[in-house]
């Protein structure tokens, strides 16, 4: 009877355990690890569409050649502009909407649904849907208005504002997302602290930032890294609405290595690139995990 | 004691599965040509001997609905040869077939395209067609030509024109144009008027890229001077730079007479098309593949097709070029039944059943001649004269770069770069691809 007991408990099932972990495991090791691996041995080659057999060690010369490229360097700044600022409007706006929407108001629940709506669809519907309200031409949503009123055209895809357009596009999906994460955070945040912070004469912005703010620390967190290696990452966005374009402008990471590294057949120069992405992002996720941190302890 | 028994089984059937999943059949595993091809003639013998149905595989990046008619063709024609058409989307068609070829496998037959053709020969992945492509012109068959040897055989021509809305030109009495300098000067006409006269989905890099390189084919590509520059380009002997230079400059009256404009960045394609199909535009550079779609927004629409035009009267120039070049894969385990399928589609009949899909094209088999349909009446003349050119055909590996080429004339026109460095930045580009 005891012995059955302890076969139940977790954690106690020995050899047997790694039967039920063995499948997961091997996928993972065959999916992400292994194909890592071959991705770092493959950046000191000379591996290409045609250069496929007898491969030959290269040295740095195809990561000298990624920080030569200034389209990779568009890329990377691109990337980075893109999470930076999708990751900020995030939190800037889905704070103080998941704070209103977490009062008693009556319409909080039709609020919340439809702030987290465009977030069910995907990025490419997304960015198709966007692709006709900014449109240029008569059949764009806003300049179709614009020229009612007598207004010239307003070019939401010129080099300079095609990247901001896809962003914007990005944080008005997004932001609701954030916002359901941030509710969950708040709403469990104890009312005492509240009612205690209101008896010592604190009053509503007062409560926001001394209470609610610091307290939001664990959900700010998720949001900040899952949104800035999301950020990075971004490509689906970018290929609906702009491909790119116009010229090289709304080029990132994601879509650099689709053209480079597998259209035009460059692997190994696509793998290097591919490492040294797979840096920035440690990078940052290392640095923004250790200002959580830092947070979280001024807190406690 | 069941319930373990039962998780240990599923458990291990999971793992299996997954293991049987990832791994190759004895018969794939088998890679070595040499040895293939020795497997295939013993394979065509024995399939001769007791006359059992090859199946090969033919892949292509249009649905299995374009070619459909030559498919029928085929089944009726070769019966002892099974077609299993395997569509793979175009966005992911060369890393497919590329992966395919390097492991040894990939289809029996396969579409390619000039660019690609020239790199899986020069990998040693095709059979040569030489015997067959001598019944194709040379103009079909030059792309696919490497060391001597042709890899592919073309199919039906694609051309891109200008469509025009036949009723809008009626209606405001203007004329066809015959020169370049004729249709700014009718673009300008309809400005005049208060209408866009060229209807055009600048995000998209591909409208400037086929304008453009029409009026250089026109200008030079298709002189004695400019004829063995796609040869040079390829070989690195010449650079777009300092080649191209003055016709750009001289196409840029597109831009500076506003019939490109910065606006048209903001549109894509499907919304320039939108807008000549419901006549808010004069004209339309497309092919015959946006035909159905233009009509079927407005069935009552006129529409002809007009030639790009350089400075001197001609019967002007279209961009094109073999559709796909049916070529044979080294490795395949059914050669003979490969070679049987392309030997069919080298007969009149054979070029009938692959144009009944794609209508407006033209065959390059000697002797197959098709009636052209009467919204490309005004192309008639260009298309007699074979003047459909696709320079980038000529470019060898290379072929992939006129893409950057249409990413930096957006460029050019944004202002962001002028000429040179438009035409060099193509030619860095260029090189880079053919220094691999």
């Amino acid at each position: 009877m005891r012995k059955m007991k302890k076969k139940n408990e977790t954690g106690s099932l020995g050899h047997y355990f790694i039967l039920f972990v063995l499948p997961a495991l091997v996928i993972y090791l065959l999916f992400s690890i292994l194909p890592f691996f071959y991705t770092f041995i493959y950046s000191f080659t000379d591996y290409s569409d045609i250069h496929i057999k007898g491969l030959n060690f290269v040295g740095l010369k195809n990561y000298v050649t990624v920080f030569n490229t200034s389209l990779m360097k568009v890329a990377i700044k691109n990337s980075l502009i893109y999470a930076v600022i999708l990751t900020g409007f995030q939190v800037i706006l889905g704070l103080p909407i998941a704070a209103v929407l977490n009062k008693k108001l009556k319409s909080k629940n039709i609020l919340r649904a439809v702030f987290f709506f465009p977030a069910v669809f995907s990025s490419l519907i997304i960015g198709y849907l966007w692709n006709f309200i900014m449109s240029s031409s008569d059949y764009g949503l806003i300049n179709n208005l614009l020229h009612r009123f007598g207004l010239e055209t307003f070019n939401f895809f010129t080099a300079d504002r095609a990247l901001f357009s896809v962003i914007f596009t990005q944080i008005w999906q997004w932001t609701g997302w954030a916002m359901v994460i941030f509710l969950a955070n708040l709403q469990g945040i104890s009312p005492e602290l509240y009612e205690a912070a209101s008896i010592d004469g604190a009053g509503e912005r007062q409560q926001f930032f001394k209470i609610t703010m610091p307290l939001m620390c664990p959900s700010v967190k998720i949001i900040v890294v899952t949104g800035l290696i999301g950020g990075m990452k971004a490509f689906d966005a970018i290929y609906s609405m702009t491909s790119g374009g116009p010229g090289n402008a709304t080029e990132t990471v994601m879509t650099v290595m689709m053209k480079k590294g597998i259209s035009d057949g460059f692997y190994a120069v696509g793998s290097a690139f591919g490492v040294c992405f797979f840096v920035i992002v440690l990078i940052i996720s290392g640095f923004t995990n250790k200002i959580m941190s830092k947070w979280s302890e001024s807190i406690s | 004691m069941r319930k373990k028994i039962f998780s240990v089984i599923l458990a291990a059937s999971m793992v299996a599965g997954l293991m049987s999943g990832c791994g190759s059949t004895e018969k794939e595993a088998a890679t070595p040509s040499s040895t293939e091809t020795t497997e295939a003639a013993e394979a065509t013998q024995a399939e001769s001997t007791t006359n059992e149905k090859v199946t090969v595989r033919l892949s292509y990046w249009n649905s299995e609905d374009t070619v459909q008619s030559l498919l029928d063709y085929l089944a009726k024609e070769v019966p002892d040869v099974t077609i299993e058409y395997q569509f793979i989307d175009n966005s992911n068609y060369d890393t497919i077939i590329d992966t395919q070829l390097a492991a040894g496998e990939g289809p029996d037959i396969i579409c390619e395209s000039a660019g690609s053709a020239l790199k899986h020969a020069r990998l040693g992945y095709l059979e040569p067609v030489n015997d067959l492509a001598a019944s194709y012109s040379s103009a079909g068959t030059s792309i696919y030509s490497y060391e001597g040897n042709t890899y592919a055989l073309p199919g039906i021509s694609w051309f891109e024109g200008i469509y025009y809305n036949k009723a809008i030109f009626a209606e405001n009495n203007i004329e066809l144009p015959k020169t370049f300098d004729e249709y700014i000067a009718v673009c300008k006409q309809f400005q005049e008027l208060g209408i866009t006269p060229l209807a055009a989905g600048l995000k998209s890099w591909e409208p400037m890229l086929k304008n453009s390189m029409a009026f250089v084919t026109a200008e030079y590509l298709s002189t004695d001077a400019g004829k063995s520059f796609g040869e040079d380009y390829r070989n690195g002997k010449v650079t777009m730079a300092g080649t191209w230079d003055p016709y750009i400059e001289k196409w840029s009256d597109m831009i500076g007479e506003g019939i490109y404009t910065t606006d048209m960045i903001g549109i894509d394609h499907d919304q320039a098309l939108e807008q000549f199909a419901t006549g808010d535009a004069a004209m339309f550079c497309s092919g015959p593949w946006d035909y159905d779609a233009i009509m079927a927004k407005n069935p009552e629409l006129q529409i002809d097709m007009m030639p790009f035009y350089g400075t001197e009267t001609s019967e002007g120039w279209l961009i094109g070029g073999p559709g796909c070049g049916f070529a044979v894969n080294q490795s395949s385990a059914n050669k003979e039944a490969a070679l049987k399928i392309l030997a069919a589609i080298s007969t009149v009949e054979g070029q009938e059943a692959l144009w009944e899909n794609n209508q407006g094209g033209s065959s390059y088999l000697d002797g197959a001649y098709f009636e052209l349909p009467e919204a490309y009446t005004s192309v008639a003349t260009a298309l007699a004269a074979g003047n459909v050119y696709c320079p980038w055909n000529e470019w060898g590996i290379a072929a992939s770069a006129h893409e950057n080429y249409g990413t930096e004339m957006q460029n050019y026109l944004l202002g962001t770069s002028d000429i040179n460095e438009t035409l060099s930045n193509v030619d860095a580009a260029v090189q880079e691809l053919l220094a691999k």
